[in-house]
């Protein structure tokens, strides 16, 4: 299932790297992401779309138990593709990585 | 003033009445300000052992418990504490020393970057950058560590923060109360299920000892007369020997607890959090019953099961408004004719001591108000089956972690948060060894902490496993080159005496009730004892599989 997630958090050390490790820890891959903060706000804004088998809401319990975390949406989404398009998301964005790893 | 007065001020007004620690390069501002601060510095051997003690401290007080150690390994040696309080969901503020901050990420002597490190094991956790905030940070710590559902919190302290000038203590803000979140209706839902089941039961976990619900929870069972059955952590919730508890749930549980959670048409989980252990192959646990699902957490409420109902929130109140006169008296029946018909058979062949039963005699001769800790293996089983507890706050034991190492730190952190009663650390010959070094913090504060060690030789748990799943093929669990037990804690300054015969059972409690300082009795018992009943794992709770000889239920 593919899921779009939203997430307003405060800006405090350490808040984007808490955030989507329980993404990682909890199952739900993440195939882009894109965190912009507001520092005259000290508000931290991210959009994940991913992919996972497991239900949507327990994402979202999960990372609403986050100190920094104010707001959370979670939600299904049909395909991811056409959406990345619509808002111009750049093609290095989309190409995945492990095809480019010079790890193989 | 500097930033480590300001860390002493806050601890101060949080009454912070003991810190655990072990001092180191990037910490001592901090340690040198502890001499003269308002409460005591408890130094114990390594790392692992504060941040236990003070989890151990925190869970036989209800304060919130404090270890202080040093950046690098000093920090990393804190880890498995504080993962262990955090499964537990145990309030504990834990404070490290870092490299200046300049030196951060240089890969300077003794940094590693904790914060990142322990991620995932804290409730949250800080990085001080500026003096000015110390003060209202460690406040706001103890108020995240036991706010809501417990757990611990990380301050990393680089060296140059903690001795920068601090004019004066900022004021900080109270942590926002996070709103109840319990529908207006699931209330009368969830009295309507009641009323309306005909085999409602009652599942007890750890969340009833943490939120101080005891007394409204045992008004709650002795009012509806619904059987309980209880998780490791909410043992002690209801009486052990009380009518209506038929014990605990799951992998070593009571036949009598799992046949009815098998036959139940209505579950009310009360603090608990459908944990693997308890549930056994979670497709089929309970598989005729309704769910009313109570925890503060909402995280916990539909992870592992689906809930009818969900009361999200404090539990005093939620069990208030559930306490109502209810007559299912031919279930009860049921329940009651199960519980007898499996009760204990204490009768072990031969002439050894027999654990469980030494457990269960030991459990009705102790005062009140008697504190043990378990560390992790069979004897963790035994005494969570057949030690007779009066409140969960009594029992210590490593639950969700299952930390070996956790009973001896635990005991120091419960004696010095309890100096006048008995504590009793029940471990294994496995078991006490993690943490053995400890054994030298009782003898310097003189504790008098009693050591209760069965000693099979033997990683017991693990051996059982082998024989049970693994075609007896015995894997690194052979102890029998072990230390002589009574003379390592003579060593430390701490008596022993070592017992193997059944005849010796009574000296040997009397000499743990009774000896005037610490002591260790170990125990010699069969090698081949097994914990009984076992569920093997993936199987579902009514699959109990018995031995023979050993600690059966009939």
């Amino acid at each position: 299932m593919l899921f779009h997630a939203e997430i307003l958090a405060r800006d405090e050390e350490g808040a984007l790297e808490r955030i989507l490790r329980v993404f990682r820890h909890r199952g739900y891959g993440v195939r882009s992401f894109r965190a912009v903060a507001d520092q005259e706000q000290n508000l931290l804004h991210i959009e994940v779309e991913g992919e996972s088998e497991r239900p949507l809401p327990q994402l979202a319990l999960q990372i609403e138990k986050l100190y920094e975390v104010i707001e959370v949406t979670v939600g299904v989404l049909a395909t991811v593709l056409p959406k990345f398009e619509n808002r111009g998301v750049n093609q290095v964005m989309r190409r995945p990585v492990y095809a480019s790893s010079s790890r193989g | 003033m500097i930033g480590a007065d300001a860390i002493i001020k806050a601890l101060e007004h949080e009454g912070t009445d003991l810190v655990f620690g072990y001092p180191g390069g990037a910490i001592m501002p901090v340690f040198d300000r502890l001499l003269d601060a308002g409460f005591k510095t408890i130094l114990v051997r390594h790392e692992q052992g504060a941040a236990l003690a003070a989890d151990g401290y925190a869970r036989a007080t209800g304060k919130v418990g404090v270890c202080i150690a040093t950046s690098g390994p000093g920090a990393t040696n804190l880890i498995t504490g504080i993962a262990n309080a955090y499964l537990d969901s145990v309030p504990i503020v834990c404070i490290t020393g870092q490299v200046a901050a300049p030196s951060m990420g240089t890969d300077a002597f003794q940094e590693v970057d904790i914060f990142g490190m322990c991620l995932a094991v804290v409730k949250h956790s800080f990085i001080a950058r500026d003096a000015r905030e110390l003060y209202g940070m460690v406040r706001r710590a103890f108020a995240i560590a036991r706010s809501g559902r417990p757990g611990p919190v990380l301050i990393d302290l680089p060296k140059d923060v903690s001795i920068q000038q601090v004019e004066t203590l900022e004021a900080w803000l109270e942590l926002e109360s996070k709103p109840n979140i319990v529908p207006d209706d699931a209330l009368a839902r969830a009295v309507q299920l009641i009323r309306d089941a005909e085999r409602p039961l009652i599942y007890v976990g750890g969340g009833v000892g943490i939120s101080g619900a005891v007394k409204a929870f045992r008004q709650f069972v002795n009012t509806t007369r619904m059987p309980v059955v209880a998780t490791l952590k909410g043992l002690g919730s209801i009486e052990t020997e009380h009518p209506l508890f038929l014990g605990m749930l799951g992998m070593h549980g009571m036949k009598a607890a799992n046949f009815a959670v098998e036959h139940c048409d209505l579950l009310i989980a009360v603090g608990a959090r459908f944990d693997d252990r308890a549930t056994g192959k979670l497709k089929e646990f309970a598989p005729r019953a309704k769910v009313i699902h109570m925890d503060i957490d909402p995280a916990e409420i539909g992870k592992n099961r689906f809930a009818e109902v969900s009361l999200c929130g404090a539990l005093d109140a939620n069990l208030k408004a559930l306490t109502l006169p209810l007559e299912k008296v031919e279930w009860l029946e049921q329940c009651l004719v199960w519980k007898d018909q499996h009760r204990w058979n204490y009768e072990a062949p031969g002439e050894g001591i027999y654990a469980p039963r030494f457990l269960q005699l030991l459990s009705r001769l102790v005062p009140r108000r008697t504190f043990v800790t378990a560390d992790v293996g069979q004897h963790q089983m035994w005494l969570a089956q057949h030690f007779a507890l009066q409140h969960p706050m009594e029992h210590l034991t490593s639950g969700g972690l299952g930390t070996m190492g956790y009973g001896l730190p635990a005991a120091i952190g419960a004696q010095l948060g309890n100096p006048d009663s008995l504590v009793i650390c029940c471990s294994g010959d496995g078991s006490i060894m993690m943490n053995i070094q400890e054994l030298a913090t009782v003898n310097r504060y003189s504790l008098p902490v009693k050591i209760l060690l069965f000693d099979n030789q033997r990683l017991g748990m693990v051996r059982q496993w082998q024989e049970l799943f693994f075609n007896e093929r015995y894997s690194a669990v052979d102890l029998s080159d072990n230390p002589d037990f009574v003379a390592l804690a003579k060593s430390c300054g701490v008596d022993g005496m070592m017992i193997q015969n059944r005849q010796d059972e009574m000296p040997g409690i009397d000499y743990l009730i009774n000896h005037p300082g610490p002591c260790l009795l170990h125990v010699r018992i069969d090698p081949d004892a097994n914990v009984w009943p076992l569920v093997p794992p993936g199987k579902s709770n009514i699959h109990m599989m018995e031995g023979a000889a050993h600690a059966v239920s009939r």
